[in-house]
């Protein structure tokens, strides 16, 4: 058998399930994201106290509530879609389920504890802190900064307004209302003396071109010391709201230079109480108090901003670890899970695998995933699975070979054992304890064994009476070993006798144990029967060749004596008549037996040709008609119509017809045959059928007469045999003679209640 | 864990609906003029302590109004044919004692005062007055109608695991409207 060179190991399975988590560019960005994400988480933290509290309680504050949420989500949908699964698996009673189980929840305990515990700490600790944002103390010192502040604002404030009110009643209203600067001057100039610095600016009320209430710029006094940088135009603004409300304004403007000028407006009335003009007062205040004001403004400002937005602020705060928890929780849970998976997932494809190759997939193949001890796990699965499929491939080839040689062997065997069942010999063959192993058709046709002497000791079934000749030869088989022992031995079975050349054989191995024997078995009744015939045909063909010779001179002398002595004596002649009729008549009857012993013995060959038995029993019967028209004798015809036709030789067939016929009239008594005992007519019955399984045509005679003694069948068709008492005793052995050359059978049975059966069969054609 | 703990972690978010609980109340009029939905209303408790003292603190305090004209509906969710967003908002300079005072119509200001007065402040932040709703379509005679006014108060100082949809004060008035 040729063995082909083993074919390439197939390609591994992919995994349609692979995830794109799975790829690590997939992993590294995830993980830079959420590094991304905790700094930026970690950077708001630490700059909370730049931003705003309002944006901090509102946008920050909503924004990481919804991130919160999301991340939350995200959290209970993993957590829930894992335990889902770890549960599922657990109650399909997947491979490892029970193991991934525990790792899961080993993992998701290292994960969420630690997360809460932290969580829960922080928290307290976030709290905590908040309370001690503010203290008394704290809000005693900025409350009374800012009142120092807002204080120097009011003084200053005060002291602008009682100088713009006393300046509106000093100053006269009707100049005001004139425009005569002459009074009007040294009053705002005497009163700028007092002011450490500052301006003082005065209006006049008119009607603007639309009719509405406006003010006309008339003077201004200013110290030497007030920066440059003040804008008339909110003064004008505010003189007009002074004048049009009738009472005092005030206001503040800031200077570009950094202090802040603090104005009051105080309209001017005349006689009638009307606002004929107004005058503005302002006092510079330094740019470095009005920091230091400021400042102290602002930080009462933002003490009290975080008291009143400490609520959200807080809330804020623990929004932001919230969410840092919660980017971790959810970061470790889906690592764990992650970890369980790439863990187990090898695991499950190898008990996978480990199945598919029990059930035979032995082209079945894993994909390793990573590259480290479980990658060279699944590495080494992959070179046994490639192993095993060879070994599976040499396997299988080494099956069929055995399968197509003991197809062979058992062809072989099973012809042998046809070979053997076929053959006229028999052959018996025993174990090494004697007892029998097989036993083929010709030995159990031979030995009339069945199929139950197979297993029994031999001695046993050869200690049957018919067969206990045998037994010697068995035993001396055993005694001699090797050599062989040939015998022939003839067998009484049936009332007929048997002639066998038996030959034993014992088996030994190649250690020299006996290993059994075989007894082989040739029939040579029929070629011993052919020895004697043609002993007898040479007996016959001297006989009739040393007997037929002088007959006719005796005959002729015998007749010669007659002529000679015709003319003796009544007496002499009566004796010589006698004698020579006598001697005529016996040489008669030696001739023709003389000519049936040189019939027998010169008997040719058969001309086959096709020929219809019926026709031929009926022409053959029809010889007979006139002969045993007279007597009691009858024959009868049971011809199967239809018959094939049979490859035979007309006249020799004739002939055992014949000779078959003459035997029954002979056995019945003649033609003129008494009635039979029973009171039966006697009777000869021609029959002809034909066997299609067998492919014969039987020709079978009966008569009712007395019959063959069993001992005796067997003779009838030995030349010179006859029960008659007269006669060559060919005629049978003719008959067999020719049925055998037309390669057919003769056998004799008992007719019931009596007579006899010849049945030939012969080969249709 | 405290209890304190366990109230900033556990409770916080029931101090949303305990805010939403205290909401003021908002006193709609609508008024129908020349075929023409004006609304006026004032939300007298809205300007509490607690705005009171955001505003102290320096924080600019701002109300927005949504005041939506809408059609009710029996079988469904009622229909919005109008609406505007007015806001008022104050900022306190707590060195001059000054209020500014500002309000607007969707993002616009339309109004700015200045005041050392609170109680000014406080009826400036409450009351709106004549607001027109110019509804997308016609107004159907004789048919019901509402004025609804909802109220947003920034910043806040409460705090809520949930702070979306809560409004801070509302009203509603319903009338007919007769062409």
């Amino acid at each position: 058998m040729i063995f082909d060179s083993p074919p390439p190991p197939p390609p591994p399975v992919p995994d349609a399930r692979r995830r794109p988590l799975d790829n690590p560019r997939v992993l590294i960005a995830v993980a830079v994201l959420l590094l991304l994400a905790l700094a930026s988480l970690f950077w708001l933290s630490s700059r909370t106290s730049d931003i705003p509290p309002v944006y901090l309680s509102d946008f920050v504050l909503y924004t990481l509530l919804a991130v919160d949420l999301a991340l939350l989500l995200t959290l209970l949908f993993v957590l829930v879609r894992n335990l889902a699964k770890v549960w599922y698996e657990q109650k399909q009673a997947a491979p490892f389920a029970r193991f991934r189980a525990k790792l899961v929840a080993a993992l998701l305990a290292m994960a969420i504890i630690p997360a809460v515990l932290v969580l829960v700490s922080g928290s307290e600790i976030i709290t905590s802190s908040a309370a001690r944002w503010f203290s008394e103390p704290v809000d005693q010192l900025l409350t009374a900064a800012q009142d120092i502040a807002s204080r120097l604002y009011a003084d200053h404030q005060e002291a602008t307004a009682f100088r713009a009110r006393r300046l509106a009643r000093t100053l006269p209203a009707k100049d005001v209302t004139s425009g005569q600067m002459a009074a009007i001057e040294p009053i705002m100039k005497s009163e700028l003396t007092t002011m450490q610095s500052g301006m003082i600016e005065l209006y006049r009320a008119v009607t603007a071109p639309d009719g509405q209430l406006d003010v006309q710029f008339l003077a201004a006094e200013q110290s030497s010391t007030l920066p440059p940088d003040h804008v008339r135009a909110l003064a004008d603004r505010l003189a007009l709201k002074a004048l049009a409300s009738g009472r005092e304004e005030e206001a503040q403007d800031d200077l570009d230079s950094g202090g802040v000028l603090i104005r009051t407006a105080s309209p001017i009335l005349n006689a009638d109480n009307t606002a004929v003009g107004a005058v503005v007062v302002s006092e510079h205040l330094d740019g470095a108090i009005k920091v230091e004001a400021r400042q102290a403004t602002n930080a009462h400002q933002n003490y009290q901003q975080l008291k009143v937005l400490k609520e959200p602020l807080q809330g804020s705060y623990l929004a932001i670890f919230l969410t840092v928890t919660l980017l971790i929780l959810v970061s470790a849970t889906w690592l764990g899970l992650y970890l369980a998976k790439r863990i187990t997932r090898p695991v499950q494809k190898l008990a996978e695998g480990a199945r598919a190759i029990g059930a035979g997939q032995l082209d079945f193949r894993l994909e390793p995933e990573t590259g480290d001890e479980l990658g060279a796990l699944v590495e080494a699965f992959n070179m046994m699975a490639a192993e095993l499929r060879t070994s599976q491939r040499k396997l299988e080839e080494s099956r069929l070979d055995l399968e197509a040689k003991n197809l062979e062997l058992d062809g072989r065997r099973r012809y042998i054992e046809t070979i053997l069942d076929r053959v006229a010999t028999g052959v018996i063959s025993l174990d090494s304890g004697g007892q029998i192993l097989t036993v083929n058709g010709a030995a159990e046709r031979l030995l009339g064994l069945g199929r139950g002497a197979i297993g029994q000791p031999a001695t046993v079934v050869l200690s049957r009476p018919d067969l206990q000749p045998l037994l010697p030869l068995v035993r001396a088989t055993w005694r001699r070993d090797r050599a062989g022992v040939v015998e022939e031995i003839t067998l009484a079975r049936e009332d007929r006798e048997i002639h066998l050349a038996a030959a034993s054989t014992a088996l030994t191995g190649e250690d020299g144990a006996a290993e059994g024997a075989v007894l082989v078995l040739d029939d040579v009744t029929p070629l011993i029967r052919a020895q004697r015939v043609a002993a007898w045909r040479d007996v016959a063909r001297r006989l009739a060749h040393e007997i037929k010779n002088p007959l006719t001179p005796i005959q002729l002398s015998a007749e010669r004596l007659r002529r000679h002595f015709a003319g003796a004596g009544p007496q002499t002649w009566a004796l010589v008549d006698e004698c020579t009729e006598a001697i005529v008549t016996e040489v008669e009857a030696l001739k023709g037996l003389v000519d049936e012993f040189a019939q027998f013995a010169r008997l040719r060959g058969p001309r086959m040709l096709p020929v219809d038995l019926n026709q031929l029993v009926e022409d053959t019967l029809r010889l007979y008609a006139g002969v045993l028209q007279q007597g009691n004798l009858r024959v009868e015809r049971e011809l199967t119509p239809g018959l094939p036709l049979v490859r035979l030789d007309a006249e020799q067939i004739r002939q055992v017809i014949i000779n078959l016929v003459d035997n029954a009239v002979e056995a019945l008594g003649g033609a003129s045959a008494p009635v039979r005992p029973g009171g039966e007519r006697p009777t000869i019955r021609v029959a002809t059928s034909y066997d299609d399984q067998g492919g014969m045509v039987r020709l079978v005679v009966t008569d009712n007469g007395p019959g063959v003694p069993p001992a005796d069948r067997e003779k009838l068709f030995m030349p010179y045999y006859s029960t008659k008492g007269r006669g060559s005793g060919l005629g049978l052995a003719i008959v067999r003679r020719i049925v055998a050359e037309h390669g057919g059978e003769i056998a004799v049975d008992d007719a019931r209640p009596s007579g006899t059966i010849f049945t030939v069969e012969l080969p249709a054609a | 864990m405290t209890r304190r703990t366990a109230l900033a972690l556990v409770g916080l978010a029931v101090i949303g609906g305990v805010a939403a609980a205290g909401s003021a109340d908002i006193n709609v009029t609508p008024v129908v003029t020349e075929g023409k939905v004006v609304a006026s209303f004032t939300a007298p408790g809205a300007f509490s302590d607690d705005a009171r003292e955001v505003v102290k603190s320096g924080l600019l305090l701002t109300f927005t109004y949504g005041v939506e004209l809408r059609r009710p509906s029996a079988v469904w969710f009622d229909r919005t044919v109008a609406e505007t967003t007015v806001a008022a908002s104050v900022k306190f300079d707590s060195l001059t004692g000054i209020y500014q005072v500002s309000k607007l119509r969707d993002g616009r200001v339309v109004w700015s005062e200045r005041t050392d007065k609170e109680d000014e402040v406080g009826g400036w932040m409450t009351a709106f007055d004549q607001i027109a709703l110019d509804p997308t379509e016609a107004l159907e005679s004789n048919a019901d109608y509402y004025v609804r006014v909802h109220l947003k108060i920034s910043p806040r100082r409460t705090f809520s695991f949930w702070p979306w949809g809560r409004d801070d004060g509302s009203g509603r008035k319903d009338f007919t409207f007769i062409r």
